[in-house]
């Protein structure tokens, strides 16, 4: 390996595009409207399919007709539970675990049909002439009430998860240590993605092979999932993966995607499925719902001594997670004894998957607030209660997941990898870098949270009805998992010295497109506006886990490092050979052009143009008229060393007398180790800021009695806007460097959702004196004052 | 058949008398500027120039805006030749998935056009009637304010 | 048979009137059409013909007259805002529009289709009733006057007869008067979880001469508040009048009849019933304050 490019601290001589804010590739299309997204898909000819879904929430499809359909003008073909293959499929990290239409109606909004037509209008129509006759089965949606034994089961597995747990220490202990014990018992309610943009997707079969238009986070676990549950051979599926609106993990491997891939298949041509909003919000996916009941311990001195938490998870009717990554766990791993237990439940509702930051924003917010009701019982400031107690770089995580899900043992794993590879991995589940210390201490110098800050239940200022508090809230995440396999990536340079990135991720608008570039750009030494990135097409893309667990920057990121690393060091070493005498270590590349390093006075200089038309055109031992670079240095397992940390700051209004919150001022701060480009890590920071934010004030999905959602539009379920946050946009980046990710950089996305909640909640006890669940509506304010 | 006068251009196109005008810009004249998400007049990604005014096109019938003057985001600016205002979105990185730009862009048109030289506070009102889930409000209202600093310069030196 | 409405564009009150009286209650008028549009979509309304009042700019007005400023029921929620200037009355409805869905929605909506859409959560008939205001009501037989107050029957009923349109709303201009509007929202843009809208007319001493309370989203249709009106009808703005304007919020409270759903509950819409009259009043008195001392 090219030593030179490989930094496990920071290296002194500055980046040239790494940590630059340059506009992300695709902002001009972006501001001018012409960037093409899921619902702008199309095929030659295409015709337009529609689902039927169930209106009820459990119950076996007896009879089906859609014989008056097929007489519509117009209407091309429907398929049924009949015409599918009924194979198990999985989403990635079991977001969705089932068949395809297989006779069971699980929830109101469940696909039992589809149809295709001529126009989206017909196919519609034709909808409503299908007449179906329900055998209705029992139903459950209580999560609690589905865990008992004698619940009405959704799925052959049963409802329930094993529960999974991690542990440390002696609870036992723990609670015998402790001069405070505090409890709390929450219901979370369950978030929507709300996916601005919606989806659809469109299908088109050529002999025995499918090509896949569609928006999704993970191009190749969508494939996967066709493979799957068509039973087709994986080289028989094309997915191009398509820019989505804000997706947040809406838009992975979906069902409405399989369903268009079969329709598609029985209409003979092309099929376009465009979901409407509805559709989007009350038959994708959302976040769980979840209940909390935990207690936590703290000696007088502020030291924790006591972690027990009893989590359950709501996976609705197709969801199958036993755990939700939660990464609070480590955050304040510093604990001495813990013990988490999560339970995943299916009941007849919505399915429920990974929704940014699962876990850290519910579970993560219920041990904020137990840590903060500890901090107050010793009379601490929350910030340096944060500092006492959470993780620092080095220290030992508590999430080892990795044990029970890596194949065949660790031991023997870890004797697989090279001696050379295994070198520079980190120690093993212990965290490698970064930590909440550095954006607490710098964010509350800038927030100026020492003055600001006047004492727990102490707002700093009351006008008549009105109090104004601050508040701090940290959150943390994983940066990519690898339990379904590792991630490559493709580095290919052109005769004319430009280069195009071939990897598997999402656009759902995090930048990837662009900051993947700067790392191949960086490596390369060729100039960031000639390197071209290819995310989507599963032909030319090498399999990825996709843009999920915050994995892009990291994983994603570090492969497509390795695999530029490989693509410049097969240039250097023709180049060496054919233009340079000596080592291809000596030699660098910048700005496109090859000479040798720390040689100011030498004038041998090539142009990588000049050297690729050299390679091909001439009778050299090169042959060579492109260069294709693989990863062939393998990813340390992320999962058991890296997460990402965010602390926010904010200052809000409490009324008293109506419950309204106003927020006023926030601070958004980051540790994702090495910043690749702070324009896209800035909006990351705050968007999730924002979107944490209407978490905790105003999103949450409201069932009916048969489990159907009552609030499935964007009249009543609310989403923040411009003038309902803070217009400062500050923010506070952390300066660790990460020994394994791409030029020291984390994964970034989630942590900073995950702060945000409890950052509001913090301020508003500060403000009021009670603590209130999330959302905090104004009418739930005002309950928890007693005031109604 | 009815006619359109969309950024300019005249069209005859059909359009039946439920169809909502972003149907018909989307459906029939492909201009896939004009994003359609909640279809409620919520969220403003269909935001187009109606008689200079801002309109959410879900919300119009395509026949109320016959005979009217009509400006999409395809009437702006090009990539190779953006207007201030997108250029100001650029700069200020106002947005991250892109979708709802147009509609807050189109918001911003008429904004600035309305009140040249706004504060912060009028600027984030002015483009509340967008979501941008994503949620780059912050910087959007940058962008706002850049571009709107951007036209009065043009304006000036127009004027010199 | 593809679900569709016929399409009529007047473009003379004549031509629309003739609509009306041949088509009847089949013959929906389309005012801006921003709550018709949904409706249809969801199947809630069905309508035959769409008769679009877009093209009657006779219809879309704002006049200022001495004794009262008229608005024409294509006024666009936009045209109202912008029309806040004209006096307190005026500010209270342009203030009440503002806060009324999105800018790009409020150039298309209409005061008339608002009004005749008669959601019990409508922002601007409780301000409008506590201005007093009156609807001028036509048709090929003539018109009609009718105070606002009397405007709504129900939800989505109003008083309007099959052939009827709505033409005008006269907001009388009185000196003394403040006016204000308070509503609990959740985000910037929402519809009113509850709401509240009083109205003081004084005369130079400050001594209340009428006063008018009128509360949204807490009955069927916008409600009147007779026995809050009651007691703060004769009693003196002196700037201390704290107890005077709580007891009318609490009695006001006592007027409504709010019910619980998917955006507040009963008891919550009760108790905002009384801080909101409070504040309204609070608010008017404010207005007032250089008249009242």
């Amino acid at each position: 390996m090219n030593k030179a490019l490989h930094f496990k601290d920071k290296p002194r001589t500055p980046f040239k595009i790494v940590g630059k804010g340059v506009p992300v590739k695709d902002a001009r299309e972006k501001v001018c409207g012409t960037l093409k997204y899921g619902v702008d898909a199309s095929a030659h000819g295409m015709a337009y399919g529609k689902i039927l879904r169930s209106t009820k929430p459990h119950a076996r499809i007896k009879r089906i007709d859609a014989s008056k359909a097929l007489e519509l003008g117009g209407v091309l073909a429907v398929i049924t539970h009949e015409d599918c293959p009924q194979l198990n499929w999985e989403n990635a990290w079991f977001n969705y675990r089932g068949k395809i239409m297989d006779g069971i109606a699980r929830f109101v909004g469940d696909e039992i049909g589809a149809v295709a037509a001529m126009s989206e209008e017909i196919a519609q129509q034709a909808i409503e002439m299908i007449e179906v006759e329900y055998e209705p089965l029992p139903t459950v949606f209580d999560p609690e009430e589905a865990m008992k034994p004698d619940a009405p089961q959704l799925r052959e597995e049963g409802n329930v998860r094993e529960p999974y747990i991690v542990e440390w220490g002696d609870t036992a202990a723990g609670e015998a240590e402790s001069d405070f014990i505090v409890e709390c018992d929450i219901k979370f309610d369950s978030q929507q993605y709300a996916p601005l943009g919606r989806n659809a997707c469109v299908a088109e079969w050529s002999d025995d092979r499918v090509t896949v238009w569609t928006a999704s986070q993970t191009p190749s676990e969508l494939r996967d999932a066709i493979h799957e549950a068509l039973g087709i051979p994986q080289s028989k599926v094309r997915v191009c993966a398509m820019p989505s609106g804000s997706s947040f993990g809406s838009w992975w491997a979906n069902s409405f995607m399989v369903v268009t891939a079969m329709l598609a298949r029985k209409a003979g041509r092309a099929v376009k499925i465009e979901l409407t909003n509805w559709e989007c919000m009350a038959t994708v996916k959302r976040r769980h719902n979840e209940i909390t009941r935990g207690r936590m311990g703290v000696r007088k001195d502020g030291t924790l001594t006591l972690a027990q938490f009893d989590h359950i998870i709501d996976n609705g009717a197709y969801g199958f997670k036993d755990d939700v990554g939660f990464f609070c766990v480590d955050l304040w791993g510093r604990a001495m004894h813990g013990h988490y237990a999560v339970h995943g439940v299916n009941t007849n509702t919505l399915t429920a998957g990974c929704m940014r930051g699962v876990g850290d924003v519910t579970l993560g917010a219920a041990v904020e607030r137990l840590a903060d009701m500890c901090a107050e019982k010793v009379d601490m400031d929350p910030l340096d209660f944060r500092l006492k107690n959470q993780i620092r770089s080095g220290e030992l995580l508590r999430m080892q997941h990795a044990k029970r899900y890596m194949h065949g043992n660790l031991e023997e794993y870890l004797k697989g990898i090279p001696e050379e590879s295994r070198k520079m991995w980190p120690r093993l589940f212990h965290l490698s870098s970064g930590s909440t210390e550095q954006i607490l201490t710098d964010g509350g110098k800038a927030f100026r949270w020492k003055e600001r800050w006047k004492g727990w239940r102490n707002p700093g200022t009351i006008d008549g009805p009105k109090r104004r508090a601050v508040g701090v809230g940290t959150g943390a995440h994983v940066c990519g998992v690898e339990f379904e396999g590792s991630t490559s990536a493709v580095v290919r340079i052109n005769p004319d010295g430009s280069a195009k990135v071939h990897c598997s991720v999402g656009r759902q608008g995090q930048g990837s497109e662009t900051t993947q570039s700067q790392v191949a750009a960086e490596v390369l030494g060729i100039p960031f506006d000639r390197i071209e990135i290819e995310t989507g097409d599963t032909d030319s893309c090498p399999w990825s886990h996709g843009s999920l667990a915050s994995n892009t920057m990291y994983r994603v990121g570090f492969a497509t490092w390795a695999a530029a690393i490989d693509a410049r060091q097969q240039l250097l070493a023709m180049a060496a050979r054919e233009f340079f005498d000596g080592d291809p270590d000596e030699l660098d590349i910048d700005d496109g052009i090859i000479r040798y390093a720390g040689r100011p006075d030498s004038n041998v200089r090539v142009t990588i143009e000049e050297a690729m038309n050299h390679f091909r055109g001439h009778d050299t031992l090169g042959q060579t008229s492109s260069i294709t670079g693989r990863n062939s240095i393998p990813m340390p397992p992320a999962t058991t060393f890296a997460r990402h940390f965010a602390a926010h700051f904010v200052e809000l209004e409490v009324d008293t007398e109506t419950g309204e919150i106003r927020l006023l001022d926030w601070l958004a701060c980051q540790d994702s180790g090495t910043v690749m480009n702070p324009q896209v890590l800035k909006n990351q920071m705050i968007g999730g800021a924002i979107c944490g934010a209407g978490f905790a004030l105003y999103e949450g999905l409201m069932f009916a009695e048969d489990g159907s959602i009552r609030n499935a539009a964007l009249l009543d379920y609310k989403l923040l806007r411009a003038a309902d946050f803070p217009l400062n946009g500050e923010v506070v980046y952390g300066d660790s460097y990460d020994p394994v990710g791409p030029f020291g950089a984390r994964g970034a996305g989630e942590a900073p959702i995950a702060a945000a909640g409890p950052a509001i909640c913090q301020a508003v006890y500060n403000a009021i004196g009670v603590w209130v669940d999330m959302p905090m509506t104004p009418e739930r304010v005002l309950r928890a004052l007693g005031r109604i | 058949m009815i006619e359109l006068r969309v950024n300019g251009k005249k069209y005859e196109v059909e359009a039946r008398p439920h169809d909502r005008l972003s149907t018909v810009l989307r459906d029939r004249l492909f201009l896939h500027g004009v994003r359609v998400s909640c279809t409620e007049g919520e969220c403003g990604s269909c935001t187009i120039l109606l008689d200079s005014v801002p309109v959410t096109s879900c919300m119009v019938l395509a026949m109320q805006a016959e005979g009217r003057d009509i400006v999409t985001i395809e009437g702006l600016g090009t990539p190779d030749n953006v207007h201030p205002i997108q250029q100001a979105y650029i700069e200020e990185q106002g947005f991250q998935c892109g979708f709802c730009t147009p509609g807050f862009i189109m918001a911003t048109k008429a904004f600035l056009d309305r009140n040249p030289s706004p504060t912060e506070e009028e600027a984030a009102l002015a483009i509340s009637g967008n979501i941008c889930r994503c949620g780059a409000y912050p910087y959007i209202v940058r962008s706002v304010m850049k571009a709107a600093e951007k036209l009065r310069q043009q304006k000036a030196s127009a004027a010199d | 048979m593809k679900r569709t409405f016929q399409y009529l564009r007047p473009k003379t009150l004549q031509e629309a009137f003739a609509f009306k009286a041949e088509y009847g209650a089949r013959a929906r008028c389309w005012a801006g059409g921003t709550d018709l549009m949904l409706l249809w979509d969801r199947k809630k309304a069905d309508l035959d013909h769409c008769l679009d009042l877009t093209f009657v700019s006779a219809l879309r007005y704002i006049e200022v007259e001495p004794e009262r400023v008229r608005i024409g029921a294509m006024a666009t929620l936009d045209d109202l805002d912008n029309a806040s200037g004209i006096d307190a009355a005026m500010r209270a409805i342009g203030t009440t529009a503002k806060l009324m869905d999105t800018w790009q929605t409020r150039t298309i909506a209409t005061i008339g289709g608002n009004l005749c859409h008669a959601a019990p959560s409508g922002d601007l008939a409780p301000p409008l009733i506590a201005l007093d205001a009156t609807a001028r009501i036509g048709s090929a037989r003539g018109e009609r006057r009718v105070p606002i107050d009397r405007f709504f029957l129900g939800v989505n009923k109003t008083v309007l007869d099959e052939d009827e349109i709505l033409l005008e709303i006269a907001v009388p201009r009185i000196a003394h008067t403040g006016a204000s509007y308070k509503r609990i929202a959740r985000t910037v843009v929402d519809i009113a979880l509850v709401s509240s809208s009083a109205a003081l007319f004084c005369d130079g001493s400050g001594t209340i001469l009428d006063a008018r309370v009128a509360l949204g989203a807490v009955a069927p249709r916008p409600i009147r508040c007779p026995k809050s009106e009651a007691i703060l009808r004769g009693a003196k703005l002196n700037g201390d009048n704290e107890e005077l304007f709580s007891e009318a919020g609490k009695v006001a409270a006592g007027e409504s009849k709010p019910i619980s759903d998917i955006r507040a509950s009963k008891e919550y819409r009760l108790e905002m019933c009384r801080i909101l009259t409070r504040r309204a009043l609070e608010d008017c008195a404010g207005q007032l304050g250089g008249n009242a001392a």
